[in-house]
């Protein structure tokens, strides 16, 4: 039971770069990281062996790791929430602004809101597609 | 055995987890018994919101976290 910690970033490298990896092996990270599941469960669940899902782990962090060194998406998309998570919050300030106004601007209102729906946009549209 | 362990909601790329009791026979089908916190990594700092009441009850019953929860409980000094 020694063992250390999840690291559940490891979740995250698994939504960007999963299809590179074999399908057992992603079944096999699902389980560990997304369900916490221990080596042991996991090892009856595929009806092997204990080490074999070690394994099949240490392999699959290792690609993960690989594909993101050489790629670095999971870095950019990391930096590109926080930046649009700011965007929204300027676009919020502006449109405050205006309405706080003693004669809000109409035409400042409908385009924040044109701005606020492309934010929503960027934010979820990579959240359902498949990997990389 | 009873554990009380993650499991990964939220969107792809944008992970959040429930902290949830359950029975390990069942480790398959995602069937848990009870949910009692959660924790969300995406935040800075990260969130973590456990039921310390319903974790000492659990603990006290002889359920056993994963290490991932362990670290979790305590981080929110219920452990």
């Amino acid at each position: 039971m020694a063992q250390t910690p999840k690291d559940l970033e490891y979740s995250i490298l698994l939504d960007h770069y999963g299809p590179v990896l074999t399908q057992r092996q992603r079944e096999i990270l699902t389980e560990y990281y997304d369900e916490d599941l221990s080596l042991s469960e996991i090892a009856e669940n595929f009806g092997i062996s204990r080490q074999g899902v070690r394994d099949a782990i240490k392999h699959g962090e290792a690609t993960l790791r690989q594909m993101e060194e050489k790629i670095g998406n999971a870095r950019r998309h990391q930096a590109m929430l926080a930046d649009l998570e700011r965007l929204e919050q300027l676009i919020r300030e502006v449109r405050c602004c205006n309405s706080g106004l003693f004669t809000p601007v109409p035409r400042i209102q409908q385009d924040t809101d044109e701005m606020l729906a492309i934010v929503e946009r960027l934010t979820t549209q990579e959240e359902t597609p498949n990997g990389i | 055995m009873v554990k009380i362990r993650l499991r990964r909601m939220g969107a792809k790329k944008a992970p959040f987890y429930r902290v949830v009791v359950a029975d390990s026979r069942y480790a398959r089908d995602g069937r848990f018994i009870e949910e009692i916190g959660y924790y969300d990594p995406t935040k800075e700092p990260s969130v973590v919101k456990i039921d310390a009441e319903k974790a000492k009850q659990w603990l006290a019953n002889g359920a056993q976290p994963t290490d991932t929860v362990r670290v979790l409980l305590k981080k929110s000094e219920i452990l």
